[in-house]
């Protein structure tokens, strides 16, 4: 009787082991929304470089989809969009950079803000800016 | 000898997983990989572990009736020993531990799923929206793992994940008083030093509540919890839980620190622990009272798993005595 439920712990302990190992392996693969920004933007950079303005137009939006709080992404998504030809947008887009920089995600280090709270920055820089 | 070695492997493992959860906290999105990482590494500890404590026992075939018989019967107190301690680290109060985890993921699931304050989004949100539909959506972006608050809740439990882990480990080991002792007074002089160095530093803000904004996750009362805190003031681990998760999950978590803490006070008070390993456990388990309430930082984040360290062994080490194990035999 003892045997068989230390055997059942045994297997709850495997189990739970295993489950944590593949589970780890998953995220030590998958890339924070951040992260993928970050690599979005710098596909945009040499897209630009290259002269491939809509690419680099394309790759700016996802970079900003991902990640809305970085007003500096903001800021090169609106050089991108007026360099392939789309001033009304590329003006939205400034003027989003603009709330979001006069907010505090500036000058926010990135260790103490959970997602929501870079989420929630964007809703104090609509409070701000009248 | 590889007993020592196994309980040296197990604490320097976890002061590696202090140092990378503390600098993890530094880097950001560039180490999206450390708790990945961190599980891996401590379902390998444990699979160790578990294997030494399961794998079959030789038995020694000897001339002589009286010399086998005892062999046997010293092999058989052995098996029963390992059988009692892993029983003792994976069973008993370590259940109701894990269940109050999985309580806390399941909460955080459903706040994910009904955010209660997502209206006070809506001003921002219909100028990113606005923004958004001129363009066509694309099929990368709209990706399960792309949106944070999945993530940053998956992360979490992958951590839970791994402080379950770490936790089995610390407490099998736990029983070797020999090590424990020692091993405790370090954990506990470490974790009392960083809240010292922690709460005299006083860092410079870093998190306002201006700043976290009034994003509830399902706590349903976020704009009655934010008018008690000042606005400047840098956000602690407690508030940013109270934020997150509101009362229901800064509970659930309260009682997830219980359930060690109590069983330490529960067999001091049967007087059936050493007194050394109660002083410790209750000395790490202020330690981390204390620093859940500091302005969150990676070095508080460091002091907080030190701390969680050296609680979970002076757990094991109080509920292991329960079991009345022959303490020379482990």
């Amino acid at each position: 009787m003892a045997s068989k439920t230390g055997n059942k712990i045994a297997f709850c302990a495997f189990f739970l082991a295993t489950f944590s190992c593949a589970l780890g392996l998953v995220f030590c693969m998958v890339k924070s929304p951040q992260a993928k920004s970050a690599a979005y933007m710098a596909a945009a950079v040499e897209a630009s470089s290259l002269n491939r303005s809509e690419d680099a137009a394309a790759a700016a939006l996802a970079s900003v989809r991902l990640n809305p709080a970085n007003h500096q992404n903001w800021r090169v998504l609106s050089q991108m969009l007026r360099a392939s030809g789309r001033a009304e947008a590329a003006v939205q887009a400034h003027k989003i950079a603009l709330r979001l920089q006069q907010g505090p995600a500036a000058v926010s280090p990135v260790y103490a803000m959970p997602a929501e709270f870079r989420l929630s920055q964007l809703v104090e820089a609509e409070r701000k800016i009248p | 000898m590889i007993k020592r070695a196994g309980y040296s492997g197990a604490l320097i493992a976890g002061f590696f997983s202090v140092f990378l959860l503390a600098w993890r906290g530094y880097a950001g999105a560039d180490a999206d990989w450390v708790f990945g990482f961190l599980a891996v590494f401590w379902s390998l500890i444990m699979m160790l572990r578990l294997m030494s404590l399961t794998e079959p026992l030789e038995t020694r075939q000897v001339s002589g009736y009286l010399a086998q018989k005892i062999i046997n019967s010293l092999r058989e107190k052995q098996e029963s020993t390992r059988r009692m301690l892993l029983e003792g680290a994976f069973g008993g109060s370590f259940v109701l531990f894990i269940l109050a985890g999985i309580s806390f993921a399941l909460w955080q699931v459903f706040c994910a799923a009904f955010p209660a304050d997502a209206p006070t989004l809506d001003a921002f949100s219909s100028t990113l929206d606005a923004f958004f539909g001129r363009f066509p959506q694309s099929s990368i972006e709209a990706s399960f793992f792309n949106d944070p608050r999945v993530f940053e809740w998956s992360q979490g439990f992958l951590l839970f994940l791994s402080f379950c882990m770490m936790a089995f480990v610390l407490r099998s080991h736990a029983a070797d008083s020999g090590m424990t002792r020692p091993a405790l007074l370090v954990l506990c002089g470490y974790a009392a030093s960083g809240l010292i160095l922690c709460a005299g530093l006083n860092p410079s803000s870093s998190v306002t509540v201006d700043s976290a904004g009034l994003l509830g996750n399902g706590a349903g009362a976020m704009s009655y919890l934010l008018s008690t805190l000042p606005a400047d003031k840098g956000l602690s681990f407690f508030d940013m839980l109270l934020l997150e998760s509101g009362v229901v999950g800064l509970s659930i978590l309260t009682f997830l620190l219980f359930v060690p803490l109590g069983y330490i006070a529960l067999t001091a008070g049967q007087r059936k622990t050493d007194p050394l390993v109660v002083t410790c456990g209750f000395i790490a388990g202020t330690v981390l009272i204390f620093s859940v309430f500091l302005e969150f930082t990676p070095i508080v984040c460091g002091v907080m798993a030190l701390s969680s360290m050296a609680v979970f062994m002076a757990w094991g080490a109080s509920e292991v005595p329960a079991l009345e194990l022959d303490r020379k035999r482990i």
